[in-house]
């Protein structure tokens, strides 16, 4: 536990050392921050007559999605490509380190950096709270849900550097198979065969977190999604642990 | 303490490693020679426990490097190809997060940081960034990673590689400092190197051993005929003809230096002998020898040798 803690810290330097980490937060912020007023001048207008509350649009829009698949593949891309292209994987493994810590620790820093780039998205809420009524456990399931269905995406990021040496390679792999994973949530849409249909809909990735977002907590998406990011990052150490018998 | 037990690897298809066998007893400096591609850094990386080989066993103190990886690890300080260290740490952060990942805590930490740093001569950097070190202090920086949480064994890939011939040797000694109380693995292409560095040496080609020994065995073992070097002035030819009566000497003639003051090289095979013998034929005949001494024949003769002999097999 030591070690993964020791490990975090490094990796989290790599976001905060460095001018990557910044540079995705800008635009990340700079996106965002167009959203929110966009949202709020639709909202404003009087001739808009909207029955929805903000959040929907907040972890809905074209935006949200596009960031979703987009910014983990960044994030992550270096993680265990780069470490490997310039050797110093090897100098990590020769260290009283498990295969394991070295994922969760790379998973687990991708994750903080991923979460403390929305949690400064919540100021907007603050901006709007003495404006409007706001229900705060909607916004606090939205987040949630944001922050699940992103650790999916980063998991998947974390395996697709895993098994590249390139870290543009990495980013192509985990956008091209995060799109995929995505898509496969359209699939229900045009299958009437009633067994495989509700399978889909399980698997379904937006509408779990298009439930989130109308600030429904259901266990079953929290389920699927934790799955999902314990499946990956097993994956992972799976094969970390095999190239050494390669 | 380290027994490689008939290691083989094989990388798809193609054995990097054909059946490497050796042991290494505590304190010694080991030496791995061979030309680029030989199994060098393969064997090592089986050793730390990075690789896994193909068949064959690694034992260190008795214990199997795959069984107990995490207490061999604690064993080994490892120095990989390059020295992948990270440019966008000082060295005081990395020695600290590497430290820490080792193991050691708070006041040993400390004391072993401020002991590495002394011993490898790295404090004028340590607020340093590592990025912005020489190539020669970030090998040093390495070093002193390696040597953190006191490891009984080190090995280094290719610990001298581009660095200039005063780093070198800053190197060298720094290796042989530690080596006195350590067991140190070294590679190297660089024959000299291992030379200075090492007392036992491993050559390997191919993937196979092909001699081991101490450096100073393999000297007397391989010198074949000792070779002299010798400047000679006045009655050259009385001279040449004086010592052509000695059938195991072999004279060969370098470069004149002027009509009266020749170099030769000499070849025999009895090199206690020859020497007397010369210098007696040079009072019979009247010469005057400027001067004579033994051409040391090195490691790399040694090495070429069995290198190119594998090769016309």
């Amino acid at each position: 536990m030591r070690n993964i803690f020791i490990l975090i810290n490094r990796e989290l330097k790599t976001y905060f050392y460095s001018i990557m980490g910044y540079v995705i937060l800008a635009m990340f912020l700079l996106i965002y921050g167009f959203v929110f007023w966009f949202l709020v001048n639709a909202f404003s207008n009087p001739q808009n007559n909207f029955n929805e509350p903000i959040t929907n649009f907040f972890f809905g829009t074209f935006y949200y999605w596009f960031i979703l698949i987009i910014v983990p593949p960044l994030l992550t891309m270096k993680t265990i490509a780069e470490e490997r292209k310039s050797g110093s994987l090897e100098l990590l493994m020769t260290a009283s380190v498990t295969e394991f810590q070295i994922i969760i620790s790379k998973f687990a820093a991708s994750f903080i950096f991923y979460v403390f780039m929305w949690l400064i998205t919540i100021y907007y809420f603050f901006l709007l709270s003495p404006h409007t009524a706001l229900d705060w456990n909607m916004i606090f399931v939205g987040y949630l849900g944001t922050f699940l269905v992103g650790g999916v995406f980063i998991s998947l990021g974390i395996f697709s550097s895993t098994i590249s040496r390139n870290q543009i390679v990495a980013a192509v792999i985990s956008f091209g198979l995060g799109l995929l994973i995505f898509s496969l949530s359209f699939i229900s849409y045009f299958i009437d065969f009633q067994s495989v249909k509700s399978v889909l809909e399980y698997i379904n990735i937006m509408d779990s977190t298009i439930k989130f977002s109308q600030g429904v907590l259901d266990t079953r998406p929290v389920v699927y999604f934790l799955s999902l990011i314990i499946f990956f990052n097993y994956l992972s150490v799976r094969i970390l642990d095999s190239q050494r018998w390669r | 303490m380290i027994s490689v037990k008939n290691l083989y690897k094989n990388y798809s298809g193609k054995y990097a490693l054909n059946g490497i066998s050796f042991d290494v007893s505590k304190g010694q400096i080991l030496g791995f020679l061979g030309p680029n591609g030989a199994g060098k850094t393969t064997t090592m990386r089986i050793i730390s426990g990075f690789l896994a080989p193909t068949s064959g066993k690694v034992f260190i103190n008795g214990m199997d490097v795959f069984k107990h990886p995490l207490e061999i690890k604690r064993l080994i300080g490892y120095m990989p190809e390059n020295n992948p260290i990270p440019m966008d740490l000082q060295v005081k952060e990395y020695l600290k997060f590497r430290g820490m990942l080792k193991g050691l805590k708070r006041d040993n930490l400390r004391r072993r940081i401020d002991f590495v740093v002394e011993q490898c001569r790295i404090d004028s950097v340590f607020n340093k960034l590592i990025g912005t070190l020489s190539k020669g202090y970030r090998q040093r920086v390495g070093l002193a990673e390696t040597l953190l949480h006191d490891p009984q064994i080190l090995i280094l890939d290719e610990p001298t590689v581009g660095l200039d011939p005063a780093q070198i040797r800053q190197v060298r000694d720094l290796i042989r400092q530690i080596g006195t109380e350590r067991t140190v693995i070294l590679s190297t292409h660089i024959l000299p190197e291992a030379e200075a560095a090492c007392n036992c040496v491993i050559i390997i080609n191919n993937g196979k051993i092909q001699v081991m020994d101490t450096v100073g065995n393999l000297n007397k073992i391989h010198r074949g005929a000792a070779r002299l070097h010798l400047e000679i002035k006045n009655n050259i030819s009385k001279f040449e003809q004086a010592l052509s009566e000695f059938p195991d000497i072999t004279l060969k003639k370098a470069n004149p230096i002027s009509d009266k003051h020749y170099s030769y090289f000499i070849e025999s095979m009895d090199y206690d002998n020859v020497r007397e013998t010369i210098f007696n034929t040079a009072v019979k005949t009247g010469c005057i020898i400027l001067e004579m001494h033994r051409e040391k024949i090195m490691l790399e003769d040694v090495f070429i040798k069995l290198v190119t002999q594998e090769k016309s097999e």
